[in-house]
C-alpha cells in the first residue's frame, strides 16, 4: 500500500548562517541552534552547529548512530546564498554529517562541509538550513 | 498579489546508500525500490510506491491526460506523480574527507539531478537521480562505498514534495516580432 500523504517531517532546525569574509565571523539567524562554530584546524568551509537541547521526551531528536550517523531519520536541506550579481558563487559542494552521537540522547550537533570547484574547503557568504526528523525510516 | 500560501505534501523521503554487495539501497518511505541506471556508479532510478486510491490523497491528476486519467482529481490509481506539481530535494551526506586538504564530512559529488520517469496513464512512477563529481575528480560517483563511508560521502538524502496547487507563470518574449507596442500598421 502506498504511503503518500503520509510520510511525516518535523522540522527542527531552520534559519540563515551569514559567514563574514576572510574566515570571520559566523551568524545564524533561526531557530533551533543553540551554538555555531568553525570546525576546529579548518579556517574556512567546515561549520558544527549544536541543536537545542531538548525537552524530555522531544520528539524532534535526531536519533542515536554509530558514527558518522547513518540513521534515515534525519533530512537536512542546504542552499547557498550568493553574492550580488555579476559575482558568482564559489560553492561546489556542500554535504552534512551528524555527530557527536550520544547513547540514549541522539546527534547533538551537524557538521557541515562546503569546499569550491578546486575542491578546497571555502566559505560562501551565507546558507540556509532546514533540518527535518522524520519517522519510521 | 502575493499569496505565500504554498501548500507542500510529503509524498516520500528516504537515504540512499550502497550495500557492502555494491547494489543501491534505499531506506525511507514513499519508496518501493531502488536500481541502478544505465550507468555503473552514480547513476539510480527509484521506483515510488504501489498506491491506492484511498491513500494518494494529493498526488495530483495525471500528467498530459485530460480528466486525469477517469480519476477523480487529486486521486491517481495506482500510483504516479505528476512531475509539473511534484519537487524533488537531494542533499549529500559527508564522508570520510580522504582527499587532501578537505574535512571528514566534505564530499566530492558537486552535481545532483533527479528528473522523473512518467509512464502514460499513470503519471510518474519512477525517479531517476545522478550524482557526479567533476569531470577531474571521477564523473558519476556513486553518494557512498560499499558498504562503507568513503571519501565521496556517505549517502544521499531524498525528498519528494508534492506542490498543492500551481500558480504558474510564463516568461514574456520580447521583441520586434512578438511586442504588441512595437507594431506599426
Amino acid at each position: 500500500m502506498s504511503d503518500f500523504a503520509v510520510t511525516q517531517f518535523e522540522p527542527i532546525v531552520q534559519g540563515v548562517m551569514t559567514i563574514a569574509g576572510g574566515g570571520g565571523a559566523l551568524t545564524w539567524e533561526g531557530v533551533g541552534l543553540e551554538a555555531i562554530e568553525r570546525a576546529p584546524g579548518f579556517a574556512f568551509g567546515a561549520y558544527i552547529l549544536t541543536l537545542d537541547e531538548g525537552l524530555p521526551g522531544n520528539a524532534g531528536a535526531v536519533p542515536p548512530g554509530i558514527l558518522p550517523v547513518l540513521n534515515p531519520d534525519v533530512r537536512s536541506l542546504i542552499t547557498v546564498r550568493g553574492p550580488a550579481p555579476p559575482a558568482v558563487n564559489p560553492i561546489q559542494t556542500s554535504s552534512v554529517l551528524y555527530v557527536h552521537s550520544l547513547p540514549g540522547v541522539g546527534s547533538t550537533a551537524l557538521l557541515i562541509v562546503m569546499a569550491d570547484d578546486t575542491n578546497t574547503l571555502n566559505d560562501p557568504l551565507g546558507f540556509e538550513l532546514q533540518v527535518y526528523r522524520v519517522f519510521n525510516g | 498579489m502575493a499569496d505565500y500560501q504554498s501548500l507542500i505534501q510529503p509524498i516520500a523521503q528516504g537515504l540512499l546508500t550502497i550495500d557492502a554487495a555494491g547494489d543501491p539501497v534505499i531506506v525511507g518511505q514513499g519508496f518501493a525500490s531502488v536500481e541502478r541506471g544505465v550507468n555503473p556508479a552514480g547513476d539510480f532510478l527509484v521506483n515510488l510506491d504501489s498506491g491506492t486510491i484511498a491513500a494518494d490523497i494529493n498526488s495530483g491528476p495525471v500528467a498530459g491526460i485530460a480528466g486525469g486519467g477517469g480519476l477523480p482529481d487529486g486521486f491517481v490509481g495506482p500510483n504516479g506523480l505528476d512531475p509539473r506539481l511534484a519537487h524533488v530535494t537531494l542533499t549529500m551526506r559527508g564522508g570520510t574527507g580522504a582527499a587532501p586538504g578537505l574535512a571528514p564530512g566534505s564530499t566530492a559529488i558537486s552535481n545532483l539531478s533527479a528528473s522523473f520517469v512518467v509512464t502514460p496513464g499513470a503519471g510518474a512512477l519512477q525517479i531517476a537521480i545522478q550524482t557526479s563529481a567533476v569531470p577531474a575528480l571521477g564523473g558519476l560517483l556513486d553518494p557512498t562505498g560499499a558498504g562503507v563511508a568513503n571519501g565521496v560521502g556517505s549517502g544521499l538524502e531524498i525528498m519528494v514534495w508534492k506542490l498543492a496547487t500551481p500558480d504558474n507563470v510564463t516568461s514574456v518574449q520580447v521583441g520586434p516580432l512578438f511586442q504588441p507596442a512595437m507594431a506599426f500598421p
